[in-house]
């Protein structure tokens, strides 16, 4: 017999001996949690319960167990530590209106994770597919297959979403597993503090229990030596016991300045997979849900409004959303087409045509990790002429300025400067990949 | 059973075990107390099954025993006797009461059924001030709230660590924290989460007791108090703990601030009362620091009632600043603060504020978005 069986019979048979009310104080949650060696271990949920099972029922269990099970010699309760109760995590109350929370305590402290990103609220299109496709392989067997798996894509795209829904599905499919979600930045600052403090082999152990490492905006490894080697060693010796390592990045591992190689080719030897931009069938599908998910409808042309003219953002398209259902719920009504464009005015109208020159300039030089001063400097160092050449070509390319102009804002260059650059780049980006990737990741800065 | 007994005695006995108050209504032997004899003490014992107490009181016993009767109706007739000494005797199932001039007699019930009162088992005793402690948990007993569906943030939580315990709640919209002292060295640091009944519980019964013991076991916490004259236990109380890991709210407290002013608390406090009464469907208050002048401006408004506008001069450091808050909230956060003056720290128009008026205690709270 099962221990549940066991367990039943003897409720069953106690049952007849107490009052209703008795037998559910007392017998609710309880269960048999081991049975060995004559020795039969129940657990109850409280010291309460311990007690009063102890001294009132203990010579009854112990006779009917015994009849059940012959060899039964003793019966040891013990309260439950956790289990039993399900933990319901949905907020039953709605949250005043316009009051902001302390976000940090969504966030699960063992695993960092926050339960509200999942699977179920991840909208899957042709624009993150394989991501998508890659990641539920992951959860059925994490570790198993495509590790590590790399995930990229622009701002506000999913990446997190992606990584914190992996995480929690493999959290509620194998309840064991220890998973760890981190952002690289907190990654960063870890590595620092532990060796201010001379902790460092401390930090490398903890890492070294993780089943699941989940690692976001890894980008952010770009240039730290140390972290980068400690990373390294973490990285091996998860990768070697075959735990599952999950990378997310703004751009694919080739196009992360001062990256060891050791790293990039360890980042592509998994699976690479990116997050392009969203359709517009897509668009208005997240619309949906997360209207769905705050409990409001719009009319569909406002829906539509909205998925036309934010298309590079999810978090752009939820932020509208957002205004809309402040809108209805200060009004009681919601809004009409007309409203609904006033209220966005601010958030759709402004972006794109608006990047100066400036701004493109700025954008390429952070971009490289160089300085204004020296992107716009007649140095011919290899490190800054091609970021020169790019922000030349950009600033054709996106603001139609003219190559005179474009030279005068280079220290006064010639245009002829200026044409040689946009030839060169037009003509690189035919067959130079990494150079395609680049320009598509700074414009998408420059956009954000 | 057979004692003889200070009314008076008996009376704070009762009233002390009756503010564990009934939860469970389908186990009516919970509505009953245990009278006890244990050597030249009456002890009186009461539970919801949640927490339970146990009260002793000197008493001339003259024959040993006990006694299981309904703890409201006994603490009624006791009330209104009005002679010093009265005389308690079991007989058969009744409890009988006598003094000079009344004799009366109470249906009992069978002391079997009585639940028992899981006892301490552990070793690691930790000490407290009970006054400060109740004292402590008065300020932050409010603020958990049981609706989020997040049990870990539904109660207190204490956190032993080496000559302090800090206690904390939160309901994600505030946090509050205090400190108070610790009375012995520790060996180890320990942290637990009290439910919010069992806290207010401690609140009614440890209030006016001098040192208090803490002690732990699994998920069970134990606190006991002695009497003054004798080196005797006088209360004892046990309550479960709520299982979980409490979130580490050390990261929600604001390292950094952009804005410091410096208030007093009676002015403060009667200005947002009166902004309150303006305050609109959402309990907003806008707060506006002018630094220039030196004034922090309060707002409100309400299509119904009208508008109300009022300053305060006072030292202001860092930059300008626009914030709005939920008076309630507010009103909680200064409501606690017992000092005469306190610091309000801002962090942004949108992050969290605080309110600190000493070392020992800050209560920190989120804004609301500006409409």
């Amino acid at each position: 017999m099962e221990k549940e069986e066991i367990w039943q019979s003897v409720l069953a048979q106690i049952q007849l001996m107490t009052s209703p009310a008795n037998f559910a104080t007392w017998f609710q949650n309880t269960k048999i949690s081991s049975l060995e060696n004559g020795r039969v271990i129940i657990s109850v949920p409280n010291s309460f319960v311990k007690e009063w099972l102890q001294e009132k029922y203990n010579k009854v269990i112990f006779k009917i167990l015994k009849n059940l099970i012959p060899e039964t010699k003793e019966i040891i309760y013990q309260i439950e530590k956790s289990g039993i109760k399900i933990i319901d995590r949905k907020i039953t109350t709605a949250l005043p209106l316009n009051q902001l929370t302390f976000q940090e305590l969504e966030v699960d402290k063992k695993t960092n994770l926050n339960p509200r990103y999942t699977f179920s609220n991840f909208v899957v299109g042709s624009f993150n597919e394989l991501s998508y496709a890659g990641a539920m392989a992951i959860v059925k067997n994490p570790g198993e297959v495509y590790n590590p798996f790399f995930v990229y894509g622009g701002v506000g795209l999913g990446k997190t979403h992606l990584l914190q829904a992996i995480g929690n599905e493999i959290i509620k499919n194998f309840p064991k597993k220890k998973v760890r979600y981190i952002s690289c930045g907190k990654f960063v600052s870890d590595v620092i503090l532990a060796i201010k403090n001379h902790q460092i082999e401390i930090l490398k152990s903890s890492y070294q229990n993780f089943d699941v490492l989940l690692i976001d905006d890894i980008q952010f490894l770009s240039g730290k030596e140390k972290t980068q080697e400690e990373f390294f060693y973490i990285f091996n010796t998860l990768y070697e016991k075959n735990k599952q390592i999950v990378v997310s990045s703004d751009r694919p591992p080739k196009a992360i300045p001062a990256l060891v190689e050791r790293l990039r080719s360890r980042f592509e030897g998994g699976m690479i997979a990116d997050i392009s931009f969203p359709d517009f069938e897509t668009r208005l599908a997240i619309l949906k849900i997360k209207s769905e998910e705050k409990g409001v409808s719009f009319q569909e042309e406002i829906l539509n409004y909205i998925a036309t003219n934010i298309k590079k953002n999810i978090r752009e398209l939820e932020g509208a959303l957002n205004i809309l259902v402040a809108y209805q719920k200060l009004n009681q009504k919601s809004p009409d087409l007309q409203t609904a464009k006033q209220l966005l005015k601010n958030l759709i109208a402004a972006p794109t045509k608006i990047s100066s020159v400036k701004k493109i300039i700025k954008t390429v030089a952070d971009f490289y990790e160089i300085s204004e001063k020296e992107i716009l400097s007649n140095s011919r160092k290899r490190e800054y002429v091609k970021p020169r050449q790019v922000a030349m070509y950009l600033l054709r390319e996106e603001l139609k300025c003219s190559f005179p102009f474009i030279g005068r804002k280079f220290e006064g260059k010639d245009h002829t400067t200026a044409i040689h650059a946009y030839n060169k780049i037009s003509e690189s980006l035919k067959k130079d990949e990494n150079l395609v990737e680049e320009i598509k990741q700074i414009k998408e800065r420059f956009f954000s | 059973m057979k004692l003889k007994i200070l009314k008076e005695n008996l009376e704070k006995g009762l009233e002390v075990v009756n503010r564990i108050p009934l939860r469970k209504l389908s186990l009516p032997i919970l509505s009953n107390i245990l009278l006890e004899t244990e050597k030249n003490f009456l002890k009186i014992s009461a539970t919801n099954l949640e927490s339970g107490i146990i009260y002793w009181t000197l008493a001339k016993v003259e024959e040993e025993g006990k006694v299981c009767i309904n703890a409201k109706f006994f603490f009624e007739v006791i009330s209104n006797l009005k002679e010093e000494t009265i005389t308690l005797e079991s007989e058969n199932n009744f409890l009988k009461i006598e003094d000079k001039n009344v004799s009366l007699k109470i249906k009992g019930v069978n002391t079997e059924e009585f639940p028992i009162i899981p006892q301490k088992d552990s070793l690691e005793k930790i000490s407290l001030d009970g006054e400060k402690l109740c004292n402590a948990l008065g300020k932050i007993i409010n603020i958990p709230s049981q609706s989020l569906g997040r049990p870990e943030i539904s109660g207190i939580y204490f956190s032993f660590e080496d000559k302090f315990l800090k206690l904390a709640a939160t309901d994600s919209f505030r946090l509050a924290e205090k400190r108070i002292p610790l009375l012995n060295t520790i060996t180890k640091n320990y942290s637990l989460i009290l439910p919010q009944n069992a806290a207010r519980e401690i609140i009614g019964i440890f209030e006016r007791e001098g040192e208090i013991n803490f002690y732990f076991s699994v998920n069970q916490i134990f606190i006991e108090s002695f009497t003054k004259e004798l080196p005797h236990q006088k209360i004892f109380f046990t309550s479960k703990l709520i299982e979980g890991e409490y979130p580490n709210y050390q990261e929600i407290i604001p390292k950094k601030f952009k804005t410091k002013i410096h208030l007093d608390k009676s002015e403060f406090l009667s200005q947002i009362k009166t902004a309150s009464l303006f305050s609109g469907r959402i309990n907003e208050i806008k707060l506006k620091i002018d630094k220039k002048m030196g004034k922090l401006e309060i707002l409100s408004e309400n299509p119904d009632y009208g508008e109300f506008q009022s300053q305060i001069f006072t030292k202001i450091e860092g930059d300008d600043i626009s914030i709005s808050f939920n008076y309630k909230f507010l009103l909680d956060g200064i409501s606690s603060i017992e000092e005469k003056e306190f610091d309000f720290l801002f962090t942004d128009s949108e992050g969290p504020a605080i309110l600190k008026p000493s070392e020992d205690y800050f209560y920190i709270l989120m804004p609301i978005k500006s409409s």
